[in-house]
């Protein structure tokens, strides 16, 4: 995951990584970077099996 | 039942015939099953060889190759071989031996975090612990490597795991997760009747087909497609093998080594049609200047890979034989596009002229390499299937090598891996005994890895090798020619070796052959009777690869040998909105 981020080269700005049951993990990530390279980042996370579901969440900063 | 017993009949059934690779002591469980399986299990002389000859394999199959190595550096040494499979979208199930359980981390004898290592090139890779779900692994790892787009996974298997006892109680049916089969859906119908309204509309298509098409299968709907529009069909260095030359809209490869009919296709389109490909800047140059004055409608599989590089006016998720076909009825309802007929009837003009005036340039006190190259296509039949090395003799044949059936070409296109031709032709040899396999491969690209031969003459696969040899890294010495002032460094390789007896030392025979004629000879034996041979050939070191477009610039800054302008033989107007 955080590979990815890197490969896209985008900003991670936080990660929090929360234990859900044995051999499942939540992540949030807030990430700074070019919208269409976010949206690369979604639909590359889905191509591998490690990933059962992603949802991105835009939020706006002023 | 040893998990390993368990891992080895799960392959059984997925139909797994052959496993490449070299055992070590944490692979022992694993070939002691394989001891009482009907999988062959080829021992190669080192583990890239082995990821290199599954690939190969996995190439002629359309189905995933399977390599084995044992920890530590047998499981380091695949790496190239992996990320070339990564590079080409190739399925590949890499399996790895590991240090037991209790010494993981350690940093004990032959151990190496191959997952951590592998793990931006795998579509998925894991280490696994727990001995009962070695199977499910398996058959996980084997799905994601075909399903979608193709690639590598790999088991990173530690001994104590594959050596436990896990009962005799075994599911019938092991079935993959469902994140490791992903199918990938079909595009929205307001999307494939947007593409339809921009193919209608369009001046001059063009299509770029790419290696997906090879694994889709989707080589006819592509010439349908091409037929119905009167579109020329230009190819990346993947995709060429998916399109017959022979066929009147095929222009050949584009890029930087392409031809100068396939790059004036795209510079003239006003609409490009990508199948498959995920648009390299190799294949089409800047992705600024390829966006510029035309639309782009890009078919794919890969979700990540429609809008990465450029930004299509259409995107088209899917499958591309189902897509294309989709297409094709779609465009049933609208009008054809406006393509002047004449406009293909130049592009072969242009190709006519190009081979005319290198005919005249040639020197007839030498063998020259792009006739070496018709050379070999005219003494091959059709469905021979031909792998290359890395170099200038891959570009010659990118060039010069007509594809006549497809699936029937093997290159590292991606990473470009010197070295890979005669592992991966091995391999092709393995997956279609009964075809002919030629390696084309260069002097430098040879040596990286010809101890394959002695696999080659051990279990009889025969493949008919031809050196390209210029005693010399040749690409790089072109652009050491080209571009740094002929300040040659490094690129020179000794006249010593004698490639006649380091064939006949594997077991396989050699022949220096000086002139087209002793090559024809040679190569036509060896085809007539199926049997291995290296053919050695010296070529001038001096010879370089032309056209050619330079790092970095637009397709139409091309450099063209000395005395050839393709400008004086086809307009180049660039449609302006």
């Amino acid at each position: 995951m955080f590979l990815l981020v890197r490969q896209g080269r985008l900003s991670l700005i936080e990660a929090n990584v929360k234990y859900e049951e044995p051999g499942l993990f939540r992540a949030e990530l807030l990430i700074d970077g070019r919208v269409e390279k976010i949206h690369w980042l979604v639909n590359k996370l889905v191509f591998y099996p490690y990933f059962k579901k992603v949802e991105p969440t835009p939020i706006e900063v002023s | 039942m040893k998990a390993a017993n368990l891992l080895v009949k799960k392959m059984e059934e997925l139909g797994v015939d052959v496993i490449f690779g070299i055992p070590g002591g944490s692979t022992l469980p694993l070939y002691d099953a394989l001891y009482d399986s009907n999988i062959r299990s080829i021992l190669m002389r080192h583990e890239q060889q082995a990821a290199h000859a599954a690939d190969g394999y996995a190439r002629v199959r359309k189905s995933p190759g399977i390599v084995t190595a044992t920890s530590g550096p047998g499981a380091t040494n695949l790496i190239t071989g992996i990320v070339n499979a990564a590079m080409d979208s190739v399925p590949l199930v890499a399996l790895t031996g590991q240090v037991t359980r209790p010494f993981l981390g350690t940093d004990a004898f032959q151990e190496a975090d191959i997952v951590g290592l592998v793990l931006p090139h795998t579509k998925y890779a894991t280490t696994v612990m727990d001995p009962r779900k070695l199977a499910k692994e398996f058959v996980n790892a084997y799905y994601c490597a075909f399903t979608g787009r193709p690639g590598p996974t790999l088991l990173d298997i530690p001994r104590d795991v594959m050596q436990e006892d896990i009962g005799n109680e075994v599911d019938a049916l092991v079935l993959p997760d469902p994140e490791f089969c992903r199918k990938p859906g079909m595009p929205p119908e307001s999307e494939l009747e947007k593409a339809a309204s921009l193919i209608s509309s369009a001046n001059k298509v063009a299509i770029l087909v790419g290696g997906g098409v090879h694994f889709s299968g989707a080589t006819q709907e592509v010439l349908r497609l091409a037929e119905l529009i009167g579109a020329p069909i230009v190819t990346t260095l993947p995709g060429k093998t998916c399109i017959p030359q022979d066929h009147p809209l095929a222009m050949g490869v584009v890029g930087m080594h392409g031809r100068l009919e396939a790059d004036m296709a795209i510079i003239n389109a006003d609409l490009v049609i990508c199948i498959g490909t995920r648009i390299s800047d190799r294949a089409v140059g800047p992705h600024n200047e390829f966006q510029r004055n035309r639309k782009i409608i890009h078919i794919d599989i890969d979700t990540s890979e429609l809008g990465k590089n450029v930004t299509p006016s259409v995107r088209l998720n899917g499958d591309a034989k189902q897509v294309l076909d989709k297409l094709i009825d779609r465009l049933s309802t609208h009008s054809l596009p406006n393509n002047d007929p004449s406009w293909v009837e130049k592009l072969r003009e242009l190709r006519r002229a190009y081979e005319e005036y290198l005919l005249s340039q040639s020197d007839e006190s030498r063998v020259n390499s792009w006739r070496l190259v018709k050379l070999i296509r005219e003494e091959i039949p059709r469905s021979a299937i031909v792998a290359t090395g890395v170099g200038q003799h891959q570009m010659w044949a990118q060039l010069f090598f007509d594809v006549l059936e497809p699936g029937t070409y093997i290159t590292s296109a991606g990473l470009g891996t010197m070295g890979f031709g005669l592992p991966a032709a091995f391999g092709a040899k393995v997956a279609a005994p009964d075809r002919i396999v030629v390696n084309i491969d260069g002097d430098g690209s040879f040596q990286m890895t010809c101890q394959t031969l002695s696999n080659i003459a051990e279990y009889n696969y025969p493949v008919i090798t031809i050196i390209f040899d210029n005693r010399s890294l040749g690409m790089v010495r072109q652009w050491q020619d080209l571009f740094y002032m002929k300040r040659f460094k490094d690129v020179d390789l000794t006249e010593i070796t004698n490639f006649v007896k380091l064939a006949e030392a594997f077991g396989v025979e050699g022949v220096l052959a000086q002139s087209y004629e002793e090559v024809r000879k040679a190569l036509r034996r060896a085809v007539r009777n199926d049997e291995a041979i290296v053919i050695d050939v010296p070529i001038d070191k001096n010879e370089k690869v032309f056209p050619m477009v330079p790092p970095g610039k637009w397709l139409a800054e091309y450099i063209s040998p000395p005395g050839f302008e393709a400008h004086g033989k086809i307009s180049t107007s660039i449609i302006t909105k």
